[in-house]
Formats: C-alpha cells, sequence, structure tokens
C-alpha cells in the first residue's frame, strides 16, 4: 500500500519535474536562513553566520542530489541521460560504430537465419486445440527401427485401451489426382478418423466437418474436405465449391467443407490439401497402416502414461509375430518428434551443429567488438577519470559503458535480422524439394519465436561485448589526468591479447571444418554413382492417384513410355519404381534361394526396384554378366530379375550367379531366375557401403502403379519438360506428371544425396570466411593499437641506436607469439569439434591432416600478415616527433 | 569533525524524524534538525541537508504530510505534522527498534 503511493509520487515528480525541485530549493533557503539568523543571536557578524550555516547543511548540491534520486528512480533518468549521452558518443565516432554494428550484425545474422530455419519445422505448435499435450504413438524395436504406423485394429485397441489419453486420431496418408470441373490436380490426401476435426478442436473456415455422428451418413454420401489453402488456389474461395462433386482416385466424393485457415494437416512436413474419412467406401484406407495421434491427459506425466501401455506392448507385438522385449510402444511429444519420433534424430543434431557454428561466429564477433570497445576505452581514460572525480560512481560508469554497448548491440540486431531474413529464405531454397511448399507460404520468416530469440541474442550479446570493457575502464584511478598520454597497463594489454589469441583460435576451428565440409562436397564431384545421372529428365506418374491399378495401369504406363520414346531428341527412356538416393518406393524383400547361406537364424532383406527393359540402358549401368530384361519377359514368361554384383558376390560368391534361383517373402513363392548381373550403384545414399546387395525384377512381372519415367536426351531440360509433358497430355490426359526435374537435381536436394555435403560446405564457408574477417581485423586493430602504445618506447630505442628491423621485429615477436599460442588452441579446439561431428563428412577423415595443415597456413599467413603491416608502420615511426607529442 | 561524535546510524533517521514530529507537533525542517540535536546533546553528527531525502521519503510512504506556512522569521516554510499511518509506523518501529536494542544488548552481557 505504502510502497504504491511512493510509486505515484515518484511518477508524478518525473513528470512535474521543475515544480518539486523549486519547492525544495525554497525549503533549503529558508532553513539557512533560520539557521543563520540563530548564529546571528549568538553573536557572530551576518556574513560569518552565513558560512556557518552552511557548513552546518553541509553539501548542498549533495543534499539536492539525493534528494532528486529519492524523488524519481534515480537509474532510470540516469539511463535516460545515459542513452542520449551515449547516442551522441557513437554517432562522433562512425568509423568506429560502423564497424562494431557491422561485425555484430554478421553475427547476428547467421544465428538469426539458422533460427529461422529450424524454428518452423521443430518449434512451432500445430495449430490444433492443447497442442502442448498432443502424443504421437511408435513402436520402438530394438535394432533402432521405430514404426511410426498402425493398423485399424491395433488404432481401436489403442483407442479403447490407452486410458490415459483422449481423442486418439488415426491419419493414414496417399497421394491422389482430384479431378475437379475436367480439371485433375496431383494432391496430398489425409484419410483421418471421423473424430479428427473435434479431436483437433477444429472448425470449419466455411461450409462443415465430418463429426463421428454422421459416419452413417457418410457411407451413403462419401465426403470430403479441402483445406483452407487448396479452397484458395484451386477455387478462388467461391462458395459454390462446396456441394460440387469431384473425383479422388476415380472414386466421386462432395465436397462439403473447408478446414480452418493455415491447418495443413497434422504433420508439419506434409501439405494436405484434402481430407477424407477414414472409411470412406472406395479407398479401404482403414486397412492401411496409419499414424496414430491422441492427447495425454491431464495430470500424467508422459513416463508414467508410457509405463501403463506394457501390456499392450507385448500384446501388440505378439500378434506381429515379433518377440515382445525386443520392442516398445511408446508415445512421444509431437512437438518433439518432427519429422518421426525416432531416437536417433539426425535432423536435429544437424541443425544443433550448425548453430553451434553460427553462435561460434557470434563469438567472435563479439570478440572481436569486445577489443575495440577496449581500445576505444584506452582513448577515453582521461575521460572516465575525469567524471570519477566529478563523483560519478564506479557503477555508474559500468552502467554508462553498458548501455552504449546495449545501443551499438541493438542496431546491430536489427541489421542483422534484416541479413538473416535474407539468409533464411536463400537457405531455404537449398532445402529438400519435400519442404519447398513451406518456404513460401509458413515462411522462415519472422514470428515471435524469431523476435525473441532475436532480442534473447541481443542481451547476451550486450553482456558478452560490454561486461569486460565495462569493469576494465571503470578501473581507473585518478593517475590518468596526470599522464596526458595514454600508457600501456600491464593487464590491459594481457586482455587485449587474450582476445586476439581466441580469434585466431575461433577462425581457424570454423576454416578447418569449411575446409572437411569443402573435401566432401569435392568428394562426392568424384563419386563413382555407378550410373550417368547427367542429361536425364525426371517425370512422377501415378495412374492409381485417379484410380487405375493392375493391368489398366501398366498398360497406360506402357503407352506413356511407348510415346515418349519415340519423341525427337529422346535416346532412351525407362519406367522405375524407385530413383536412387531419393529413397522414394523403395521395396524390401526377404530372400530364400537355393544355394544361398540362408539357413543363417536371421533372414536377410535385401532392396529392389522394378524397372522397365530399357533401365539399364536408359542410366547407363553397365551389365557384368547376362542380359538385361526384355520385352519377352512378361508376366506369362518364366520369372526373371537382375542382381547387382555385391549380391551375386555375397550370395555365390564362386561366381557364376546366372542361372541360380531365389524366392520372395517365402519359400512357397514362385522362383526367379537370375538372367544379369548389374554393376553396383549407389541406390540409396552417397553415404551408403558400394557393396549393398540390391536386385531388379521386371516392371512387367512386378507391377507397381506408383513409378518415375527417366528420358535421357541431349536437348535442354526445359525443352524435354515441356516435350515429354505434352506428350503424357496427349495418351493420358488425366495422369499428371509431378516431381518434375532433372536426375541430376533431384539427387542433389536429397537429403540421401548431396544435400547435406552442399548445405554444409555452403553454410561452413561462409562461417569461415566470417570467422577469418573477424580474425584478420582483430589481429590488425590490437597489433596497430599496441605499436602504437609503444610510439614513444620505440622512439626512445630508435633515438638510442636501434635500427628499423629491430623495432619491426619486435612487434612482429609479440604479434607472431599471440597467433602462434591461437593457432594451437585452434588446432585443439577444430580436432574436437570434427571428431565429434565426423559422421557429417564424406570421403575425408575428420582429422585429415591435409585440411588441417591448409587451414592453419590460411589462418597464419593471414595473421602474419595482418601483425606486418602494422609493424611495419611501427617501423617508420618519427623518433623526433613520437618523443615530442608523449 | 570531532572524532568523538558518531553518524547518524543507518536507518534510524527515518524514525527520528518521526518521533520529533509526535512529539513536538508539526515543524518546518530545520526544526527538526534542531530537535534532534538538542536530544543528541551534542553526541551526533548531523549534516542538517540530509534530513530532507529522509523527509521526502517519509511524505512518499504517507507517514508525514507537509504545508506551506511562516517561520518565525516571516519566511515561507513547510512545515510538516505526523499522519495516522505515521504514528501506527512509528509505534512499530520503535517496538522493533527496542527489541532490537536489548537482543545486542544480551549478547554484548550487559542487560539494562
Amino acid at each position: 500500500m505504502t510502497s504504491l503511493r511512493a510509486v505515484f509520487a515518484r511518477v508524478r515528480a518525473i513528470l512535474l519535474r521543475r515544480s518539486h525541485s523549486d519547492t525544495l530549493d525554497a525549503e533549503i533557503e529558508a532553513h539557512l536562513d533560520l539557521l543563520s539568523a540563530d548564529y546571528v543571536r549568538l553573536g557572530l557578524s551576518a556574513a560569518d553566520a552565513r558560512v556557518a550555516a552552511r557548513r552546518d547543511f553541509g553539501g548542498v548540491t549533495q543534499v539536492k542530489e539525493a534528494y532528486r534520486d529519492t524523488q524519481r528512480w534515480a537509474i532510470v533518468t540516469h539511463v535516460v541521460r545515459d542513452l542520449r549521452h551515449g547516442l551522441r558518443g557513437l554517432c562522433r565516432s562512425p568509423g568506429f560504430t560502423t564497424a562494431a554494428v557491422l561485425t555484430l550484425a554478421l553475427g547476428i545474422a547467421a544465428n538469426a537465419a539458422i533460427f529461422g530455419l529450424v524454428n518452423p519445422l521443430l518449434f512451432r505448435p500445430l495449430p490444433v486445440r492443447d497442442a502442448e499435450r498432443l502424443t504421437v504413438f511408435a513402436r520402438h524395436q530394438k535394432d533402432g527401427n521405430t514404426v511410426t504406423t498402425f493398423s485399424s485394429a491395433e488404432f481401436d485397441t489403442l483407442r479403447t485401451q490407452a486410458s490415459r489419453w483422449s481423442n486418439l486420431v488415426a491419419v493414414a496418408p496417399g497421394m491422389y489426382g482430384l479431378t475437379a470441373d475436367g480439371l485433375t490436380d496431383r494432391v496430398a490426401v489425409s484419410f483421418v478418423s471421423e473424430n479428427y476435426w473435434d479431436a483437433f478442436g477444429l472448425q470449419a473456415s466455411f461450409g462443415a466437418l465430418f463429426r463421428p455422428t454422421d459416419a452413417e451418413l457418410q457411407t451413403a454420401a462419401p465426403v470430403i474436405v479441402l483445406s483452407d489453402e487448396y479452397w484458395r488456389t484451386r477455387f478462388d474461395r467461391s462458395p459454390s465449391a462446396v456441394g460440387k462433386h469431384i473425383s479422388l482416385g476415380g472414386v466421386p466424393l462432395t465436397i462439403v467443407g473447408v478446414g480452418p485457415q493455415g491447418f495443413r494437416g497434422d504433420s508439419i512436413f506434409m501439405d494436405v490439401k484434402a481430407f477424407v474419412p477414414l472409411h470412406a467406401p472406395g479407398f479401404h484406407a482403414a486397412s492401411r497402416p496409419s499414424r496414430v495421434l491422441g492427447f495425454l491427459k491431464p495430470g500424467f506425466t508422459l513416463d508414467q502414461a508410457n509405463a501403463s501401455l506394457g501390456a499392450m506392448s507385448d500384446a501388440m507385438a505378439r500378434d506381429r509375430r515379433e518377440v515382445p522385449k525386443d520392442v516398445r510402444l511408446m508415445a512421444s511429444w509431437e512437438r518433439f518428434s518432427r519429422p518421426s519420433p525416432h531416437t536417433a534424430r539426425p535432423e536435429i543434431a544437424t541443425a544443433l551443429i550448425f548453430g553451434f557454428l553460427a553462435s561460434f561466429v557470434l563469438a567472435l564477433s563479439c570478440v572481436n567488438v569486445s577489443s575495440l570497445i577496449l581500445i576505444r576505452a584506452a582513448a577515453r581514460r582521461t575521460e572516465m577519470a575525469l567524471r570519477t572525480a566529478l563523483g560519478a560512481s564506479r557503477p555508474r560508469l559500468a552502467l554508462h559503458l553498458l548501455i552504449e554497448t546495449l545501443l551499438l548491440v541493438t542496431a546491430a540486431g536489427i541489421a542483422g535480422l534484416v541479413l538473416g531474413d535474407g539468409l533464411t529464405i536463400a537457405l531455404g531454397r537449398l532445402l529438400p524439394r519435400f519442404l519447398a511448399p513451406f518456404t513460401g507460404e509458413l515462411g522462415f520468416g519472422f514470428d515471435w519465436r524469431v523476435a525473441a530469440f532475436t532480442v534473447m541474442v541481443i542481451c547476451l550479446t550486450t553482456i558478452a561485448v560490454g561486461m569486460v570493457p565495462a569493469l576494465r575502464a571503470t578501473r581507473t584511478s585518478l593517475e590518468a589526468l596526470h599522464h596526458n598520454g595514454p600508457t600501456a597497463t600491464q593487464g590491459r594489454t594481457r586482455l587485449r591479447r587474450g582476445l586476439m589469441m581466441l580469434q585466431v583460435a575461433g577462425a581457424l576451428m570454423l576454416l578447418t571444418v569449411a575446409g572437411l565440409f569443402a573435401r566432401s562436397l569435392a568428394a562426392t564431384r568424384v563419386l563413382p554413382f555407378g550410373f550417368d545421372r547427367r542429361g536425364v529428365s525426371d517425370f512422377g506418374l501415378n495412374p492409381a492417384e485417379i484410380g487405375d491399378v493392375g493391368n489398366v495401369a501398366q498398360d497406360r504406363l506402357k503407352a506413356v513410355l511407348a510415346a515418349v520414346t519415340v519423341l525427337p531428341g529422346v535416346d532412351a527412356a525407362t519406367l522405375t519404381q524407385s530413383v536412387p538416393m531419393t529413397s522414394e518406393n523403395y521395396s524390401e524383400a526377404q530372400v530364400y534361394g537355393e544355394g544361398l547361406p540362408l539357413a543363417a537364424p536371421k533372414i536377410q532383406e535385401v532392396g529392389y526396384s522394378s524397372v522397365s527393359p530399357t533401365y539399364f540402358e536408359t542410366l547407363r549401368i553397365p551389365l557384368r554378366d547376362g542380359r538385361p530384361f526384355s520385352s519377352a519377359d512378361t508376366s506369362t514368361a518364366p520369372r526373371v530379375a537382375i542382381v547387382n554384383a555385391a549380391m551375386a558376390n555375397r550370395y555365390w560368391p564362386n561366381g557364376n550367379a546366372l542361372g541360380r534361383r531365389f524366392r520372395l517373402n517365402s519359400e512357397s513363392a514362385p522362383a526367379v531366375d537370375v538372367v544379369g548381373v548389374a554393376a553396383n550403384i549407389l541406390n540409396y545414399s552417397v553415404m551408403q557401403d558400394e557393396a549393398t546387395p540390391f536386385f531388379y525384377l521386371p516392371l512387367e512381372q512386378h507391377p507397381t502403379p506408383s513409378v518415375t519415367l527417366h528420358v535421357r536426351s541431349e536437348r535442354p531440360a526445359a525443352t524435354m519438360f515441356r516435350d515429354v509433358n505434352a506428350a503424357v497430355r496427349t495418351v493420358a490426359p488425366d495422369i499428371v506428371p509431378f516431381n518434375v526435374q532433372t536426375m541430376a537435381d533431384a539427387i542433389e536436394a536429397a537429403p540421401d544425396g548431396l544435400l547435406l555435403p552442399r548445405l554444409g560446405a555452403w553454410l561452413a564457408m561462409s562461417f569461415a570466411l566470417l570467422g577469418l574477417v573477424l580474425a584478420v581485423v582483430g589481429v590488425y586493430g590490437v597489433i596497430a593499437y599496441g605499436a602504437s602504445q609503444r610510439a614513444r618506447e620505440m622512439a626512445l630505442r630508435i633515438a638510442l641506436g636501434a635500427g628499423p628491423q629491430d623495432i619491426r621485429r619486435e612487434v612482429l615477436k609479440s604479434g607472431l607469439g599471440v597467433v602462434a599460442g591461437g593457432l594451437v588452441l585452434g588446432l585443439g579446439l577444430a580436432a574436437t569439434f570434427a571428431r565429434l561431428t565426423a559422421n557429417l563428412y564424406f570421403g575425408v577423415s575428420a582429422l585429415d591432416p591435409a585440411t588441417f595443415a591448409t587451414a592453419v597456413l590460411v589462418v597464419g599467413g593471414t595473421a602474419f600478415v595482418a601483425c606486418y603491416v602494422p609493424a611495419r608502420r611501427a617501423m617508420r615511426v618519427d623518433p623526433v616527433s613520437a618523443l615530442k607529442d608523449a | 569533525m570531532d572524532a568523538s561524535l558518531s553518524p547518524v546510524p543507518y536507518g534510524t533517521l527515518d524514525l527520528m524524524v518521526l518521533k520529533t514530529l509526535e512529539s513536538v507537533g508539526p515543524l518546518h525542517g530545520y526544526g527538526i534538525a534542531r530537535r534532534i540535536e538538542q536530544v543528541a546533546q551534542g553526541s551526533l553528527s548531523l549534516n542538517q541537508g540530509t534530513i530532507y531525502p529522509a523527509i521526502l521519503r517519509l511524505e512518499q510512504k504517507g507517514w508525514i504530510k507537509g504545508s506551506w506556512g511562516a517561520s518565525e522569521n516571516n519566511r515561507r516554510a513547510r512545515f510538516y505534522s505526523i499522519t495516522a499511518p505515521g504514528r501506527k509506523r512509528l509505534a512499530a518501529e520503535a517496538d522493533h527498534w527496542a527489541r532490537t536494542v536489548g537482543l545486542v544488548n544480551r549478547l554484548l552481557g550487559n542487560p539494562s
């Protein structure tokens, strides 16, 4: 109560500043009058009485100052004054200000960019009710695999028995052709349990959403809900879209409503355009494996709740014929399970590593600006000493300097955000294709998290940059007023040199990491891919999306292939189930064979792909033995396969794999004859072991509706895209080619392809360049300043007979000692970091001596130049003027 | 400065001002300072000016209030008087002070 009154009084005093100090003046006058009147009564003269009164009263100014401090919050007025003062000071030295602001802005930009990149993917919650309690179910196997999908029976079990959860939903994704008004789009569709919208607490932005209660109605008249974004882009927000009859994968549906704005489904990595009830007839979606999400009930911790799943976990494993103790059913928080609840999460580790590198760059720029401020502080020692003499306390001065730093860092923060935003968008472009929809719509741009993060960075930076100089600079004695010129203080020099050493070490570390990434990238350029990706264009085709399956689908695909093959300029064309390194559509099969060492307890799973006869010719994969598939290998002909060299060596080590037979997935399946042996290629990843077994089957004998069409041609890719699209339109107007791109681009952008080495090299090299520039500026600044401090000493030496060479050697020696120390420290840092992140590098050892040596040479050489230039200048000091100035 | 004079113990000036106003009635700043010095009988070194921040503090907390009046030599001066919350506060402070002094005395082994 009383304190509240005091607050009001103070606020009033700040507002009515003038009137109150007048009151005090009047009171003091009255006081002094009364006091001197008493002294006069005691017999003093009027003048003496006045002096005595003054003496008794004490310092009038101090009383006023103390009075004012009580009156308002002293600190507020001080801060306001310091802000004004600081701003003026910074404007007075534009060179220093620009250098400091730019240096810090670069560091902050690097951090804002990395954070901006990670933010929407990993931190932004789903726009649903109680998102913080949302969990994802998964079965974690002992061997490290995680299964994130459940059968509909398993979903029912979870829904009825997982009592610690509420509102469980099942989601089965799919890609379909959506035909409306005669036009077909390829869209991502989620088949969702009927309680989906209620469970997430979502409302339609137009029309209605389906509810569990109208399940029967939906069977009679199947419905579909569009995403708000798709309604906008495809139907121009037209109200008449609702009620429209469309066809999804050939099944007729009626649009009943539009989902809430900004909702793109429950997975951050998918851009779902339409939602269909799980039990809608015609899709058999309920029999597909689906992702299961649920809300943890309040009052339980996740660990407690997971512990209650034990019996269910065991039962589920037994039903799947697995060993119960090898697999654990568990729920994880949705927001920490992106893109999937795997326990090992390379995406996060990678983001953390780049985050660390970015904060390292910021730390380096802090060190740099710190030494700039220290140097400036040395020039301001007279000012500080004067202010101390005039009664400023040490905390006041330190606060003043910190506020100056805060001004600097805030300016840098604003510049950094602008820079960082641009950088994020640029980085976003490098990200894989499946993220592309988000770079525009969701935006890696500004939201409160980025803002909060940047403010936090600014505060930390201010403290990091400003604390040491502030404490240092205020430790000034009045002596500084006597010595008119700067005299090098031992401690301060040592500090500056320490900072310089850190800079050199940091630059070396960043450069080494950049070198390792650059060498990884170079290594991938000469990598034996085993196939020729240049000159190949890719087109995704999937007749199943418009409802064609089985023979119909295969016939239509064959027709497309035939039409494309005869296009002018086409050298070869083929259909394939999977594209190397893009991790789409890979299948694995258990291999049972004749003469195979499969009596081993573990049944081998081997990857395979179904391809057309022209596959090996189109991708220029050499056949080591046997023959390619031919048009004679039809569905009625004997079953055949082509194995890769690794598979041939593993299962038939004595050579002559030709003519051997094996069976897929069951010992009673029809046998497959090996008719050819193909050279190994990198099927899965640039990092894969070359000798990974793999085999090929004829598409005719193992049909799949979802394929990629590879077209090899000498013509420009843009021409091929146009011509092939036109050809597909003519032959099959309702099949929409997707993922149209060159094969080289697809591999560049694939996470298992060249994305990581490319992104890593790009980021690490820009960080390293920044670090190097910072180090050069830092070393130069410290050496040049040190030399100018010692100008008098040098002048004396010259006067006493030292030659210019001696002076140069003296300055160089002091600098190079520090540089050498920094290099040693940096080598240690680099080696530690490289070893911790060894799995990010490819084709180069984490401790690659050539990379380390090059980095040492570059940083050492640059630092030497940065020392040499000021040393030369020191050599030319004119003894007469230097001594006179001092 | 006479070494035998002790400075005003930290935090006690507010208490002294309150007590003075309670026992003497409305006073101006000079009067308060004078009165404290008289009671201290020369054992206290008081910079008279320092009572003004103390007065302001007490006023802000609402324990005393001031109004303009005329001094003995007819100058405009501000007279302060203690308020009801001020009296309550004084009682509490005085009690607290007495207990503190009693405790310290007992610790020092000369029961008073």
